[in-house]
This record gives C-alpha cells, sequence and structure tokens, in this order.
C-alpha cells in the first residue's frame, strides 16, 4: 500500500473523529449533555488501553504466554474498590475542584506548591517515554503497511515523517478540544465523547482482526493450539507462573496496573476531572473490566498463531498487523492499523491535556506568581495567557516525545518502557492513598518518601536500561555504584533472584512508604494541611452541605482588590454571578467594606477549579489578610465539625424512623377506625335484628291480654311469638359465637358421611325454599373432621345462597367430589351476586353488603365471618367467586 | 268511639310480614279502616287509591327506604292532610332529624307500646 494511501486513509479517520468530537459538543449544547451518560463514562476510562495493549499485549503473550493477563487483572480485581476508592477521590475533587493528579496531591497536603511542582515535572519525565513509545507503535504499524515488512525505522526527512504528522494533528486535536474553556473542571465534552467513539472502534478493529486470523487463517481457536502443542512448548507459556514469568512479577504487575488505572494523568483526567457525577461510576466497575477482558482473551491465540506462521525475526509485538499483511488481507490489514491508531490517538491525546494543565498549573503559574513582575503582568489578560500557555506547551510535550522517541526510544518495545512508567507513577499512590485515610501524613513526609521513592525507582529501572544499553557505563550493573557490590542497580541491598521490574518496585515503593509514614509521624502539620487533609479524610462533611462551610481560617479582603484579581481570571460575569449567589439581595454599591472568610472561600475554590489550588492560594496571598491560628485550637474545631457531622447525620437517621414510626401509627390508627367503623354497624345492625322481633312479640302480647282474641288468631300470634322468639335468640347465640371464636374453636374431629350430612342440611332448608331448586350431586365420600363446625358452614352458606336467590326462579347447585386428595364442596347459585368491591370483604366480620336502607337481607353480618374462622381452625380452604346478577359461587376444599 | 274511627284509615308500611300482622289487628280491634303494604313502592300505590289519614312507616325496606317513601307521600299530598308516623327500630337523634326533615309527624321506636302508638295516632287525628 502506498505511503499517500495510509496518510490520506489515517487523515479521513482522524478528521472523523473531529467531526465526532465537534458534533457530540455541539449536541451537548442542545440537548443534554451527552457525556452526562455512565456508559461513555465507562468507555472513556478504557483510554487505559493504548498501543500496549493493542500491539503489545500480543508481544508479551508470544514470549511470557499468560503473563499479559496481569495488566488487565489489576484493574479488573480494583474495580468493586472503586465504589469505595474512586467515588471518595471524584467527591473530594469535586469539591475542590481539583484540576489533575498533581493538583490533588498539592491539595491534600497544605496547596504546597513544591509537591505540586515536583509530581508535575516527575509525571512529565515519565509520560513522555510512554508517549514516544506509543509513536513509535504507530510509526511501525505505518511502515509495516506500506512496505508489507518490518523495515527498521530510520530518521526520515522530518516533514515527510509519518509520526511527525501525527504529533501535528494530535496536537491540533488537543488544543482545539482540550483549551477550548480555561477552567478545566467545567469539563471537555468533546473528549470525552471522542474517547468513548474511539474505545468502540479499537475494540471492533482488534477483534476484526482478530477473528480473521482465528477463524480465517486457522480453524478456530483449537485448531492454533492443537498446532501449537506440536511445534513448541505450549504449556509453559499457557499456564500462570510459567517460564520466564513468575507468580511474584506478575502479581507486582497487577498491583502496579491496578494502581496506575487511577493515578496514571491520562486515567485521573478521565476518571475524575471530567467525571460528571458520581453515579456513573457503578456502570465502570463492571463494564470497563468487561472492555478489558473482551478486547484481551484472543491475544494468546493470537501470539501462537504468529509463532505458528511468522518468522522468529518478526516482532512479537507486531504480529496482530504481520499476520494479515503475510496473509494478503490488505483490508483486514488496514482495519487493524485503524484500531490502533484510535487507540494511540486517545491515549495521547488525553495524556497531552492532562500534562498541560499539570505543568501550566503546578509549575508555571506558581513560579510566575511569586515574582512581583510577572505576576502584575500576568494580571493583566490573566485568561488568554493560560490558554496560549497551554497551547505552547502541549506543542512542546508533543515535541519533546517526538525526540524522546527519535533519539532513545526506537530499541525499546512498548512494554518495558509502559512497565516501567506504571511503577513510577505508582510512586504517587503513598501520597495519595496515605493522604485520604490517614490524617498525620505531612507534607514534608510525602516530599521527603516520593522523592526517596522516585529516586529509587530511577536507579533500579530507568538506569539499568540505560545501563543495558550501554548509554550509562555498564560497570555500575555488575559492580554497583561507587563499586560498591551493595549499590547494584538490579540487586539493591543484596536482593536478588528477581526480575527488574518486581525489584525495582518492591524497593521504591517499601522505600517510599516507610519513609512518608516514619517523617510524617515525626513533623508538624500547618493550619492548611489540617484542614486539607480533614477534607480529603472525611469528604462527606463537605460535599452534602449545601451551604458555604465557614472557614476555620479568619481571612479578610478588599473588595477592589480582590475584584482586580479574579475578573483578570474568572471574567467579569463569572465573579458578578457568585456575588450574587452569596450576598443574595446586595447590590454593588452596598457591600460590606471587606469580603469575609466565606466569600473568599468561595473566589478560591473558584480559582483553584481554573489555576490549580497552589496557584490560587499564592495569588490570594497577595490581596487577603489572614489571622494566624493555633494548629491546637484548629484540631479541636475540626474535631467539633466532624462530631456536630457525626450527631447530626444521627439525627436525621432518628427523624427518619421517627417519620417511619409515625406512618406505622397512622396506617393502624386508620385500621382502628374502620374496625371501630364497623363495630358501630354492627351494634346498629344487631340493634335492628333485635328489635324487628321484639315489636312484634311484645305487640302481639298486649293484644292478647287486651283483646278477646279468636282461637285461630290466637293460634297463628302465638305461633309468630314462638318463631320471633327463636329469632332473637339465635342472633344471641351468633353474637356469643363469634366471641367464642376469637379464641381458637376447639375441634372435635369424627368421621362421617359427607352426602348425609347436606341431605340433612337441606332437608332442613325444606321449609323456606318455596319454589327454588336445589340440585344435589354428591359422590359417597366419607371425611374426618369437626362435624358440628362443618355443618353450621354449610347451614350459612347454603343460607346465604337461598336468601340471596330469588325465591321463585332461584336455582342452587351443590356439588361434592374428591379432587387429588381434598374433598371439594361448590354451592353455586343464580342469585344477584356480589360487586368484585365486596368480594373480599365478604369474609371480614359484621360486613355486609347493601347494608343502608335496603335491608331485605337481614343478618348480622357475622355468618360468614364465623365460618371463615371456623374453616381456617379446620383447614378448609374456602373461596368465593361471583358475577353481579349472575351468581355466586363458593368452594370448601377439605 | 267505634264509630268514629271507622271512617279514619290508616296505612301500614312494612317489610315484616308479622307486625303488620299485629298492627293490623290492633288498629282493626281499635275501628280504624286498615290497608298494609310490604314495600315503599306497594305503599304509594296504595296510597294513591286509599288516600289515608294516617301512614305507619318503617324506614329500613327494600328497594325503597322510609324516609325517601315520605318524601314521596308528601309530593303527591301537598295539602299535608296525611299524618306520617314512623316505625322504626332505629332510634339515634340523628334518624329521628332525617326523619322530621322527610316529612314525618310523629315517630315511633321500635320496640313500642301498643297503647303509645294508639294514642299517637289519637292525637294526630284531634
Amino acid at each position: 500500500m502506498s505511503y499517500n494511501t495510509i496518510l490520506f486513509i489515517s487523515c479521513a479517520y482522524l478528521l472523523l473523529t473531529f467531526v465526532a468530537a465537534f458534533f457530540s459538543q455541539r449536541i451537548g449544547f442542545l440537548k443534554k449533555n451527552l457525556s452526562d451518560n455512565s456508559l461513555v463514562y465507562a468507555l472513556s476510562l478504557t483510554v487505559y488501553c493504548s498501543a500496549w495493549t493493542f500491539y503489545g499485549s500480543v508481544g508479551i503473550a508470544a514470549t511470557t504466554g499468560l503473563g499479559f493477563i496481569g495488566v488487565y487483572l489489576g484493574p479488573t480485581l480494583l474495580a468493586p474498590m472503586w465504589l469505595f476508592i474512586l467515588k471518595k477521590i471524584i467527591r473530594i475533587s469535586n469539591y475542590l475542584r481539583i484540576t489533575s493528579i498533581a493538583d490533588f496531591i498539592s491539595s491534600r497536603y497544605g496547596k504546597s506548591a513544591k509537591l505540586g511542582a515536583l509530581v508535575s515535572i516527575v509525571c512529565v519525565l515519565i509520560i513522555i517515554p510512554y508517549i514516544s513509545i506509543q509513536l513509535k507503535a504507530l510509526e511501525f504499524s505505518f511502515y509495516l503497511l506500506q512496505d508489507g515488512i518490518a523495515t527498521d525505522l530510520k530518521s526520515d526527512i522530518f516533514y515527510l515523517d509519518p509520526s511527525m504528522l501525527f504529533v501535528l494533528i494530535f496536537a491540533a486535536f488537543a488544543i482545539l478540544f482540550g483549551t477550548t474553556n480555561l477552567d478545566p473542571s467545567e469539563k471537555h465534552p468533546g473528549i470525552v465523547n471522542v474517547i468513548a467513539f474511539e474505545a468502540i472502534i479499537k475494540l471492533v478493529c482488534f477483534l476484526i482482526g482478530a477473528v480473521m486470523i482465528i477463524f480465517y487463517v486457522f480453524d478456530g481457536i483449537g485448531d492454533i493450539f492443537s498446532q501449537a502443542q506440536q511445534s513448541f512448548d505450549m504449556q509453559a507459556l499457557s499456564v500462570l507462573g510459567g517460564e520466564g514469568y513468575s507468580y511474584q512479577s506478575w502479581l507486582l504487575v497487577s498491583l502496579l496496573s491496578a494502581m496506575a488505572f487511577i493515578l496514571l494523568p491520562r486515567q485521573f483526567h478521565m476518571a475524575v476531572v471530567e467525571n460528571n457525577s458520581v453515579r456513573h461510576v457503578k456502570k465502570a466497575t463492571w463494564l470497563t473490566p468487561l472492555y478489558l477482558f473482551a478486547i484481551s482473551f484472543l491475544v494468546l491465540p493470537i501470539a501462537f498463531a504468529g509463532k505458528l506462521l511468522l518468522d522468529s525475526q518478526i516482532e512479537a509485538d507486531t504480529y496482530l498487523l504481520s499476520i494479515p499483511i503475510t496473509q494478503n488481507m490488505t483490508a483486514v490489514a488496514l482495519i487493524v492499523f485503524i484500531g490502533g491508531l484510535a487507540a494511540t490517538s486517545g491515549m495521547i491525546i488525553v495524556s497531552m491535556i492532562s500534562l498541560s494543565i499539570m505543568i501550566s498549573n503546578n509549575i508555571f503559574l506558581p513560579l510566575l506568581l511569586r515574582i512581583k513582575l510577572q505576576y502584575q503582568y500576568f494580571l493583566s489578560d490573566l485568561n488568554s495567557r493560560l490558554m496560549q500557555l497551554r497551547r505552547v506547551l502541549i506543542v512542546a510535550v508533543m515535541l519533546l516525545s517526538y525526540g524522546f522517541y527519535k533519539f532513545f526510544s526506537i530499541n525499546y518495545s512498548i512494554v518495558s518502557i509502559g512497565l516501567i512508567s506504571f511503577a513510577g507513577i505508582a510512586q504517587l499512590a503513598p501520597a495519595v492513598f496515605f493522604g485520604m485515610y490517614w490524617k498525620w501524613a505531612t507534607e514534608k513526609g510525602v516530599l521527603i518518601g516520593f522523592c526517596c521513592g522516585i529516586l529509587l525507582w530511577a536507579f533500579t529501572m530507568p538506569l539499568t536500561n540505560l545501563a543495558e544499553l550501554g548509554i550509562v557505563d555498564s560497570m555500575i550493573l555488575t559492580d554497583g555504584l561507587f563499586g560498591i557490590s551493595f549499590l547494584r542497580p538490579t540487586a539493591l541491598f543484596g536482593l536478588e533472584g528477581m526480575d527488574i521490574v518486581s525489584h525495582g518496585t518492591f524497593w521504591s515503593l517499601s522505600i517510599n512508604c516507610l519513609i512518608l509514614v516514619v517523617v510524617s509521624l515525626n513533623s508538624k502539620r500547618s493550619p492548611l494541611e489540617i484542614t486539607q487533609s480533614d477534607i480529603f479524610i472525611n469528604p462527606e462533611k463537605y460535599y452534602k452541605s449545601e451551604k458555604p462551610k465557614s472557614s476555620a481560617f479568619e481571612r479578610r479582603a478588599d473588595f477592589e482588590e480582590l475584584f482586580s484579581v479574579l475578573n483578570a481570571i474568572l471574567g467579569k460575569k463569572k465573579v458578578q454571578n457568585i456575588m450574587k449567589k452569596y450576598y443574595g439581595g446586595f447590590n454593588e454599591k452596598r457591600l460590606p467594606l471587606y469580603a469575609d472568610s466565606g466569600f473568599i472561600n468561595i473566589v478560591e475554590s473558584h480559582l483553584s477549579g481554573t489555576i490549580g489550588a497552589a496557584s490560587a492560594k499564592i495569588l490570594l496571598n497577595h490581596v487577603v489578610d489572614q489571622k494566624p491560628i493555633d494548629p491546637e485550637e484548629l484540631i479541636k474545631m475540626l474535631d467539633e465539625t466532624y462530631h456536630v457531622y457525626e450527631y447530626s447525620q444521627l439525627l436525621e437517621k432518628k427523624s427518619k424512623e421517627l417519620s417511619n414510626t409515625t406512618q406505622e401509627l397512622k396506617k393502624a390508627n386508620k385500621q382502628l377506625k374502620e374496625l371501630d367503623d364497623l363495630k358501630n354497624m354492627f351494634i346498629s345492625n344487631v340493634t335492628h335484628e333485635l328489635r324487628t322481633p321484639i315489636t312484634s312479640i311484645r305487640s302481639l302480647a298486649a293484644i292478647l291480654g287486651k283483646y278477646e282474641v279468636e282461637e285461630v288468631e290466637k293460634a297463628k300470634f302465638l305461633k309468630i311469638i314462638d318463631d320471633e322468639s327463636h329469632r332473637v335468640s339465635k342472633l344471641i347465640d351468633q353474637v356469643l359465637d363469634l366471641r367464642k371464636i376469637e379464641a381458637k374453636p376447639s375441634l372435635d374431629i369424627s368421621t362421617f358421611a359427607l352426602q348425609n350430612l347436606i341431605e340433612k342440611i337441606v332437608t332442613g332448608f325444606e321449609e323456606i325454599k318455596n319454589n327454588r331448586q336445589i340440585d344435589l350431586q354428591l359422590q359417597e365420600l366419607e371425611i374426618s373432621t369437626d362435624k358440628e363446625k362443618l355443618q353450621q358452614i354449610l347451614i350459612n352458606v347454603i343460607g346465604n345462597a337461598i336468601k340471596f336467590t330469588d325465591y321463585s326462579s332461584g336455582e342452587i347447585a351443590i356439588s361434592a367430589f374428591s379432587l387429588k386428595n381434598k374433598v371439594v364442596v361448590k354451592v353455586k347459585d343464580n342469585g344477584i351476586g356480589i360487586e368484585k368491591a365486596h368480594q373480599k370483604k365478604v369474609f371480614e366480620r359484621f360486613y355486609q353488603v347493601n347494608n343502608q336502607g335496603e335491608g331485605k337481607h337481614k343478618g348480622s353480618g357475622l355468618g360468614l365471618a364465623i365460618c371463615k374462622s371456623y374453616a381456617k381452625a379446620m383447614g378448609i380452604q374456602l373461596s368465593l367467586s361471583s358475577k353481579v346478577g349472575e351468581g355466586t359461587a363458593i368452594t370448601l376444599e377439605i | 268511639m267505634k264509630m268514629i274511627r271507622m271512617d279514619k284509615k290508616v296505612l301500614i308500611v312494612d317489610d315484616e310480614e308479622n307486625i303488620l300482622i299485629s298492627l293490623s289487628y290492633l288498629l282493626k280491634k281499635e275501628g280504624y279502616t286498615v290497608k298494609t303494604a310490604s314495600n315503599g313502592k306497594e305503599a304509594l300505590e296504595s296510597f294513591k287509591q286509599f288516600k289515608p289519614e294516617i301512614v305507619l312507616l318503617d324506614v329500613m325496606m327494600p328497594e325503597k327506604d322510609g324516609f325517601s317513601t315520605a318524601s314521596d307521600i308528601r309530593q303527591i299530598d301537598k295539602k299535608s292532610e296525611t299524618h306520617i308516623i314512623f316505625l322504626t327500630a332505629k332510634g339515634t337523634s340523628q334518624d329521628k332529624l332525617q326523619g322530621y326533615i322527610s316529612g314525618a309527624d310523629d315517630y315511633v321506636v321500635k320496640p313500642f307500646d301498643n297503647e303509645v302508638l294508639l294514642d299517637k295516632i289519637m292525637e294526630r287525628l284531634t
């Protein structure tokens, strides 16, 4: 493929991402911010997967087998912890408007300018080589695609050099989308969207390449493995801790990767600075590991395929590209190349943006602001000057990386430099994690610990490499520093037998932690460190309260002087907004004489979001007066505020409990009231039911006493008196029954024939059934239960069926049969039916349908309630189905 | 006495048959002309033809209760020539109030003394 074609296609792809970034940003203005989405967030974290993942993993797999997995396993294993650690970092950073990892550390240790600058410098020194190897991978793949074979990389005329062109394109991209607004904590949605987009591109390209190799060149994974088994010792490569890669180094790589996933400047930038909501973290904890798995699970087959197909002279890093090229699959090769371009460009662009923020905020500004003269010059138009500075820095970092690549990296493999970078970045871990969980960590402790860690790292890792390359006298490897064998870079203090990365990581990290702890315990925290550490350790105390925290420090500033600083950096409009928000109804003419601590705090946090915590502090020191404060007093104050916070948390919990209890009480009260209403209705019903028969009895008795009644009439009257007396006593029995069944009814079990019982009951109703048809379909069944109570239930149910059907056209069907070891009795009628709303309630005590005024179907409302409680005691299931106008069916399952 | 009452007509409305039996016997013995009805609808029918001086009206009846029957009777009997006496097993003061609102002249709570009922009827007629 010709140089121009590849260049054209690359530029077309990059133009596509330009357009994507531009339009997604535009959409962001119109609708909801596209980057404020947990899916986009999770994908943007995969900026972690650079050319190292895309090409390098296959390289390691080819030489060390499963060793490559550590790089993905580490972040995957740590992922569940993001819910605590990453969320905490995000909350702190949101509250303090942190702009970078250097700003994070500097802010924690009293907004230390020294620490911020040191961290920034170290990050630059570590990341530039890292970027340079990305460029190498890119250029290498470019030439491979052009010439079909790997050629030695050479220094071309620089403007024809593809990596130079890419450098310029990436820089343009970073400048366009990364320096559009000054306040980095105001996010760059365009960049986030593009990184998420590239995440998909690189995964898809990788999978296409891998699948084509596995299924087109070979007959699937099984085929590759069986061929591999015959041609080389595959066993050693497909087990963990196999040849060339001990468990120990595997474990250390996992640990380094887990830390790098959060601490690398580009990772911190995507995961923390660009984060829109802590809620997005949850999805990332499973989606991002899933992505890492998807992009790595086909690595081993490809590595084996490469070993089987290709000359051992060909670098294993290039297998993914070399195999399609040698198999004449040009399209696949091109797709793979595009994937590699996506992986590289994402990593480089985000790294450049985060580095330019760090350098400008933590190195340049603090330096410039310390010199009065420059301060005045800078203030005149800080905003645009800062922008220019960042743009220059981006170009400078790019050119430095390019230079580094051309002079040094040509001889390195991707992975060796990658791992060394990881180990270097890991030196930030003690400062970050002690800072978040151990309040006694001091600036001094971190400064000395970090310096020692970095020196040891430099001594044991990059130096060793330089010595091996012959750039530094290689005598140092065998004889040690100053000829002391105790100080050999690969066997420091006599620790031998470890590989370079494990050895170096072990010494640098452990000494770093040890010194941090020892020095911290022996040094005092400044007041500012005390207040800052309180924010880092208990962020929930701060970010939850909506009111601006009153400061522990008493500060004041002349408004005019303060405004001169603020307007230059934040712009007049924003300053006025902050004023309005803080001072509410005040207009400019009626402001207080001095700005108070609360206002200065808010202003400082806004400034920090633009120029970093350390720079903001230095800047404000020019215009703000501060009363000195006693550290002891400060600690006491913060402890108190923590207690107040804890107490208010407790109160909140209590009041929640209280409101729950109130709810329950209300519910219980409502139930009681309902029960009370039912009881009143019951009493009214029972009274009515008692009064009616007694009316007849009393009236007739008086008639019999007063008049001479004829014999026929007399007999009739006496019969009525008798009947009505029965009615009264029956009612009394029912009321008493109800009382009885409130306690558990005792059962009197006997065995009897069911059909006899039903027939007997039906005969009992003979007198009142009039013309109603009663149809019996009874199987001969013997059952064992309480006969008395069953009879009462059936009388009630059948009685109801008669009561609620028409006396001339009523039809009642009673059937009894056995169904799966149960006996079922069904009583069906064609009466008035029961409305849906009433169906459940008819079994409740005292409940009567149509109980107001239209009292033809009279009763106490107790019948079915008694049935129900009997049935429950006897283990009978009582159910009802009904339709208004069509009738009701009641089923008993015994 | 008996002769005077013969031309006084009483309509008894109740859904309890036994009460109809006892009351109509009592009032016939006292010399009234008696008719019975077992629900509100029947009551309105026979009220139109029978034109009684007294209506003894039960409150709790199926389909059409005593209160609405009383209102309907008052619609027909615009000159208030008929006296309505409620007979009811409901005795709360709220029930009484509703009774008077719907046009009752008097209110007797069940169970009642026959003599008290007869007195109340007499009271209405003189």
